[in-house]
């Protein structure tokens, strides 16, 4: 009898130990900048505090964005985390070759409402994160391009520092004036459209271009008279002001405009040198700019300029997600974990880091904290964002390379595109099955 | 069991780990991407046969044929140029003068700098603005190109760039040149021949099974030529420097495209074959193994 007591109690104590042992999660992140870093091992920290029946272990994973080979190799050798935070418009494409679980399902497995839940995102970050009517993701930040322009050199060529340009044809003027050139050598450029944020997406959209048509799932920026013409324009730049001593003037920075990747080591900014007065960029160019630039730095931002007979500026938002990747073992607690940091954490993350959120509810705390931010916040609301396809960062780089195309004058703008869009819309054909 | 027979078992037994290796980790890989070639393959879905689809697109791809020519490029000049600079000074160093050594290490120092520091620093060499080598032109009143911002200089640097790395082939043709018999030299000194001569007639023959050997391997390396164009241009300006190597490491990792990464690795494989096969049987006729 009193060994059955023992035997008892020894399994009652056994299945509370059991019971006690929490469910191991691992989050796969490359955010390395430690003031981003700190602001997501706090958020982990509060949320294995409250649910001590989860714990989350984060581990830093550097790596680029659309170059996911660790994850990958992960996941083909089951050995992949149970969440990944993810370049948000490779969702699609990761979605499409089945390397993500479907998260919708956990969620609402785990009792949330994803009608409601996908109401408190900004629309375009909530599409990106869909693929074929299946939710994959949950967004995290965002951000934002706009002009910014060096007051000091406004003045010094005569222009009124208050009074960015607002369409293309001023910015133009206004860049002949602020350039200065001694013998073949530039001393100052003014402004040059493809350097900085100044992608193929950016000017199709200021001209008032359309890349994809969702409904016939069609890719129709080579028809798009708006887009030839946005790359027409970047082409007389190169004409004007000669691509190969621009070329020359950037590399000499360590930086290079139309290579891919050049300069993982940071290169000199000749923006914050003062050496170009103008530049699209995104609203991250705030911090370095606290941290980089000269103290008597004088700079302004203002929208991205438009054609006269457009009439408005656009911008256009990227960001990150959140994801499960597939064969996490874990995808019920992991789909927990991540409906917590895409509410709670990215509220405490937008004010902690200066990251644009892409919850409606964190936005005025984060103008609130960051009044130099209301113009990107603002912009939110006209913001475009890139089609999520599966081919998106083919996508890209065929764009890239029609405007080198253009720009070196192998191609003119029509044909470029031409070729860009035949290449990519046949690999689309392939993955929807046509 | 024959004595001669059991230690050649124990000879295996000792070369397993290195021909298990090999068989696992090279040419398992080599097989199964010949089989993937001729497939859609994007890792995580299993591979759909498509047959010689792949093949037949690569040439109707603008960009494959830009980097093939690129990478003929590349072979056509790093490999003759590579040996042209390591025998040169292969034969300084050969020479018995005083602190020969240092001038040895030094020449060998610059191969053990990992390439992206060397990279970066061979960026700076070649700034068109404020790098050394236009610095230096420009005090011979020479206006230097724009090197890495130029199209049509681009690829040209990168081989000038490469030859840092020329001390290991250096240091190779230098032990090659210190087995000749110092007699033949004298000899050959004594019957009137000059340096030329002496070089072509003696020399050479004698270094040429390791010219044999740095052909292949240097062939092989520049068909391959990937991280010094990765570092220092990433394929630009408007791909002019793209490798491919480059465009294969494009397709299979941003893409996931790895069945069309597949035959052109295949197209690689298959041109550093033939090669090799060339240089194999053209050897007959000009190295020299000894009598």
């Amino acid at each position: 009898m009193k060994r059955i007591g023992v035997l008892v109690i020894f399994a009652i104590l056994l299945i509370s130990f059991l019971e006690a042992e929490p469910v191991k999660i691992v989050f796969w992140h490359n955010m390395s900048n430690p003031v981003d870093r700190k602001s997501i091992e706090e958020s982990v920290q509060m949320f294995n505090e409250r649910n001590p029946n989860i714990q989350v272990e984060s581990i830093l994973v550097p790596g680029s964005e659309t170059e996911a080979t660790k994850l990958m190799t992960a996941i083909a050798g089951g050995t992949g985390p149970d969440v990944y935070y993810l370049d948000r418009f490779t969702v699609a494409q990761r979605a499409y070759y089945q390397q993500l679980e479907p998260l919708g399902k956990y969620l609402e497995q785990i009792g949330i409402d994803i009608e409601s839940l996908k109401k408190q995102f900004v629309d375009f970050a909530i599409e990106e994160c869909i693929w074929d009517e299946t939710l994959y993701a949950l967004p995290w930040d965002t951000d934002a391009r706009v002009l910014y322009y060096n007051k000091k050199h406004f003045k010094e060529a005569g222009l009124d520092p208050e009074k960015p340009p607002k369409t293309i044809e001023e910015l133009d003027e206004y860049v002949d004036k602020l350039t200065k050139k001694a013998g073949n050598r530039y001393l100052r450029i003014g402004f040059v459209p493809w350097v900085g944020q100044g992608w193929p997406y950016t000017w199709g959209w200021a001209f008032g271009g359309e890349f994809y048509d969702p409904e016939n799932q069609k890719l129709i920026f080579a028809e798009d008279e708006n887009i030839i013409k946005s790359l027409e324009w970047q082409k007389t730049y190169a004409d004007k002001y000669g691509i190969r001593e621009l070329e020359a003037f950037f590399s000499a920075f360590g930086m290079s405009f139309t290579g891919a990747n050049v300069g993982s080591a940071a290169p000199i900014d000749p923006f914050l040198q003062g050496q170009l007065s103008m530049r699209i960029d995104g609203n991250w160019l705030l911090a370095q700019i606290r941290e980089l630039a000269p103290k008597d730095f004088e700079y302004g931002i203002a929208p991205i300029p438009y054609p006269e007979e457009i009439g408005q500026s656009t911008t256009w938002a990227g960001g990150w997600s959140l994801v499960i990747p597939k064969g996490a073992k874990h995808p019920k607690e992991a789909a927990e974990f991540i409906h917590y940091m895409a509410t709670e954490g990215q509220i405490k993350y937008a004010v902690d880091t200066a990251h644009l959120p892409t919850i409606k509810e964190a936005v005025p705390e984060f103008v609130e904290n960051y009044p130099e931010q209301k113009l990107f916040a603002d912009l939110l609301t006209v913001a475009k964002s890139r089609p999520p396809l599966p081919v998106g960062a083919l996508l890209w780089d065929e764009l890239v390379d029609a405007r080198n195309y253009v720009l070196y004058g192998e191609k003119d703008a029509a044909t470029a595109l031409k070729d860009a869009q035949d290449k990519v819309q046949s690999e689309l054909n392939k993955m929807l099955g046509k | 069991m024959t004595h001669r027979k059991k230690r050649a078992w124990i000879g295996v037994l000792f070369a397993l780990p290195a021909i298990l290796g090999l068989v696992i980790l090279k040419i398992y890989p080599i097989i199964v991407s010949g089989f993937y070639s001729l497939t859609e393959y994007h890792i995580t879905v299993s591979p759909e046969w498509v047959g010689i689809e792949n093949y037949k697109n690569l040439f109707s791809d603008p960009l494959f044929i830009k980097s093939f020519s690129n990478t003929m490029y590349y072979l056509v000049l790093l490999v003759p140029l590579g040996l042209v600079v390591g025998i040169c000074l292969a034969l300084l160093l050969v020479k018995d003068i005083k602190g020969i050594s240092f001038f040895r290490s030094m020449v060998y120092l610059p191969s053990i700098v990992p390439v992206y520091a060397f990279a970066t620093v061979a960026l700076w060499f070649f700034n068109p603005y404020f790098g050394l080598v236009n610095g230096l032109l420009a005090r011979v009143g020479i206006n230097g190109p724009l090197w890495v911002a130029d199209e049509s200089w681009v690829k040209f640097t990168l081989v000038l760039a490469a030859q840092w790395g020329a001390g290991p082939t250096a240091l190779l043709f230098m032990a090659s040149m210190k087995d000749i018999p110092r007699e033949l030299y004298e000899a050959a000194t004594l019957e009137g021949a000059n340096a030329w001569q002496k070089f072509w007639r003696i020399t050479f023959p004698f270094i040429s099974p390791v010219t044999l050997y740095y052909l292949i391997t240097s062939s092989i390396q520049a068909l391959q030529f990937f991280d010094m164009p990765n570092i220092m241009t990433g394929g630009g300006p408007n791909n002019a420097s793209l490798s491919l190597g480059m465009y294969i490491y494009r397709h299979a990792f941003r893409y996931t495209n790895m069945g069309y990464a597949s035959a052109m690795s295949w197209i690689i494989f298959i041109i550093a074959l033939i090669l090799s096969f060339v240089l194999f049987r053209t050897s007959m006729k000009w190295v020299f193994y000894g009598e």
